[in-house]
């Protein structure tokens, strides 16, 4: 890291812009409902007056504070602050009925902070490296990266084959909303020129993810879950914390590693990293049986792993300009509007940009546990807002957040859309992770295509005619392949067991 | 309250109706491709879950929840509470630009504090503060342009 990267990094307007999302990242996270991406979201208006690097310093240290911040309110009510935080969410709430709140949370506080760590110092050794086979790839490549990216979403979903697909097919469908791009011909659009951009991403997000968990708890109605009188002291919890980190220390490294990997995949983020470890760790743990009852193993492993998936997240972004997550996608948004294209030329043309964005991560680590720390001591003042006062604040926040991205009323149109669509697919089992990825990697899969298919005229073998793209073209139908067969297994396993085989998670 | 007959079938109703209206886009010129192309596969991939999920196997099944909530309470009333709140929505979708944000917000959010049990004081006194709040911070600070409507002879 050079010199002039470090003074910009610790300059007085970098730290503090860092400070404050470190704070606000930490509220969001713990609030119920408001996710990291819509964080992320809402704070999109501010870095149109911010210099672009401040800016993606103020996106990593918003997103590694909320990740672990929805812990606090998946711990203390059973609610995942963001979807990251759902893996492990039964261990956490259960270990803090039986009053081990804060130790519980400590634990995840610092898995995080490790975890993002090794996640950044991945993200520093391979992005460069792939960066430099990336410069040779075409539009056939990129379309390959990002069917499988939409491949793996489904691959690493924890709903049945059938129901993942129909979700990343109902997100294909909204990506295809607004003017095409081959010939600019309106799409689904029924006449609604604020359609012709099709359904802006932040809006859908919102409705997806925030109004739909809304939705949900007004159905379930005001039984709120009084916080644990009993809670540890400061000194206890943080022994107790460092005894359980110390004995669980190669399920950190194992997830951390694993995070920063799964997160690195273009279409797997944080929550599907916490899943996937999760899921790891209670296949090799001693305990195999203790999961889900209120054990803190899967803990260090989630916990680990979401943060780390975050700096993964980001090597796809950087290397491709293929977002690995929501809010990468967000965050390819800004630089572009700064006048800056992420893909590999970013490591040769502005390093500084690279360079800081592995500081931003480094720093707001570790800023990230006085913040935590903070948090977790406080918690039990957060939960006891009811949540017949927060879902009133956190329906209004939705609703303007998503207002002041198109500055029109079809936000709000939006958002009641896919918060019933998303509402509806939650009630019914089907997963919502295939469906975000298949509005974000969508237009990205047809721009590429429409792109090779000119520039082949109409030859579908020029898809593998280039050695790389012939490779990751193989890889995706391996893929298919693999997904085909465990849709046939599935079926014919429900044939033969019809309701109980069902019930078990299907992880691969 | 999961009903995979009833979400396959939809399923399989949506994709058809996007294929149909797919089919109807035109062609990019010399190639066999267009617009189309893309929603067809979209439509054609709902169809076949729609059919795998709906008339898949005959045994009835549950489907896993990935739902991280308590089990749910059955009646009328808990249904009836999802419902109200986006017809609070739709309803501030449609005054949002003729009553004005203040208006329009303090009553989606007082309707919504009403909805989750709150008595009628409360959520005035809720509502009240986060309207003023939202708007310090949308309109004063990050300069969105939330509409006035009604109040727009007081607007600064």
């Amino acid at each position: 890291m050079s010199a002039s990267t470090l003074t910009s990094l610790f300059s007085p307007a970098s730290l503090t812009v860092i400070a404050a999302c470190t704070l606000y990242g930490t509220f969001i996270g713990a609030m119920p409902g408001l996710t990291a991406t819509m964080a992320v979201a809402l704070l999109v208006p501010f870095t149109y007056f911010m210099d672009p690097l401040i800016a993606i310093s103020a996106i990593v240290a918003t997103t590694t504070t909320a990740i672990f911040a929805g812990d606090v309110p998946g711990t203390l009510m059973r609610i995942p602050g963001t979807p990251a935080s759902a893996a492990y969410v039964e261990d956490a709430y259960r270990l803090s009925r039986a009053g081990r709140s804060r130790s519980t949370l400590m634990v995840s506080l610092f898995a995080a902070c490790i975890g993002g760590l090794v996640g950044v110092a991945l993200l520093a050794l391979i992005a460069p490296q792939l960066a430099r086979v990336a410069v040779q790839f075409s539009s056939f490549e990129t379309f390959w990266l990002a069917c499988l990216g939409l491949s793996c979403a489904v691959l690493t979903s924890n709903g049945s084959v059938a129901k993942s697909f129909s979700s990343l097919f109902l997100g294909l469908f909204i990506a295809t909303i607004g003017i095409d791009v081959a010939v600019g011909h309106p799409r689904f659009t029924f006449g609604n020129y604020e359609l012709f951009d099709g359904i802006s991403f932040i809006p859908a997000i919102i409705g997806l993810f925030a109004l739909s968990e809304i939705l949900r708890s007004a159905q379930i109605g005001h039984r709120d879950q009084p916080a644990n009188a009993v809670q540890e002291s400061f000194s206890k919890a943080l022994h107790e914390a460092a005894l359980v980190l110390r004995r669980f220390k190669r399920n950190i490294a194992r997830s951390s590693v694993l995070g920063t990997l799964i997160g690195a995949l273009p279409g797997a983020g944080a929550d599907i990293a916490a899943w996937i470890c999760y899921a790891i760790s209670r296949r090799f743990s001693r305990h195999p049986e203790r999961y889900g009852t209120g054990y803190i193993e899967g803990v260090t492993d989630g916990g680990s792993a979401n943060n780390a998936a975050i700096g993964g997240a980001w090597t796809p972004a950087l290397v491709f300009g293929i977002p690995g997550d929501s809010v990468t996608a967000i965050a390819i948004g800004i630089l572009l509007l700064n006048g800056m294209s992420p893909g590999p030329q970013i490591f040769t043309e502005s390093p500084e940009l690279v360079h800081t964005l592995y500081g931003a991560f480094a720093l707001s680590n570790l800023a990230m546990i006085p913040a935590g720390l903070l948090v977790i001591m406080a918690s039990s003042q957060v939960v006891r807002i009811p949540r017949r006062v927060l879902m009133p604040c956190v329906l209004l926040f939705s609703l303007v957040g998503a207002y002041a991205i198109t500055n029109s009323v079809i936000a709000i149109w939006t958002v009641l859309a896919l918060g019933a669509l998303g509402y509806a697919m939650e009630a019914n089992g089907f997963p919502l992770a295939p469906a975000i990825l298949g509005i974000v990697l969508g237009t990205i899969v047809e721009e590429n295509f429409m792109t090779s298919m000119m520039k082949a005229q109409g030859d579908l073998l020029a898809f593998f005619d280039r050695p790389w793209a012939a490779a990751l073209g193989t890889l995706t139908l391996l893929l298919w392949a693999l997904l085909l067969t465990r849709g046939i297994y599935e079926s014919v396993q429900r044939r033969r067991y019809p309701s109980p085989s069902s019930e078990t998670e299907t992880y691969p | 309250m999961c009903n995979d007959r009833l979400s396959g079938s939809l399923l399989v109703l949506f994709g058809a109706l996007v294929l149909w209206r797919a089919s109807t886009f035109p062609s990019l010129a010399g190639l066999e491709y267009g617009p189309g192309l893309f929603p067809s596969i979209a439509a054609i991939g709902l169809i076949v879950c729609g059919a795998l999920i709906g008339f898949g196997s005959r045994g009835r099944r549950k489907a896993p929840s990935t739902s991280t909530m308590p089990p749910q309470q059955t009646g009328w009333r808990m249904a009836a509470r999802p419902m109200a709140l986006l017809i609070v929505i739709l309803g501030y979708g449609l005054l949002l630009d003729l009553l004005g944000f203040h208006i329009a917000s303090f009553m989606a959010v007082s309707a919504t504090a009403l909805i989750f049990g709150m008595r009628a004081g409360g959520a005035v006194l809720l509502a009240l503060p986060l309207v003023i709040g939202v708007h310090l911070l949308f309109y004063s600070l990050l300069r969105v342009p939330l509409p006035w409507g009604l109040l727009t002879p007081m607007a600064w």
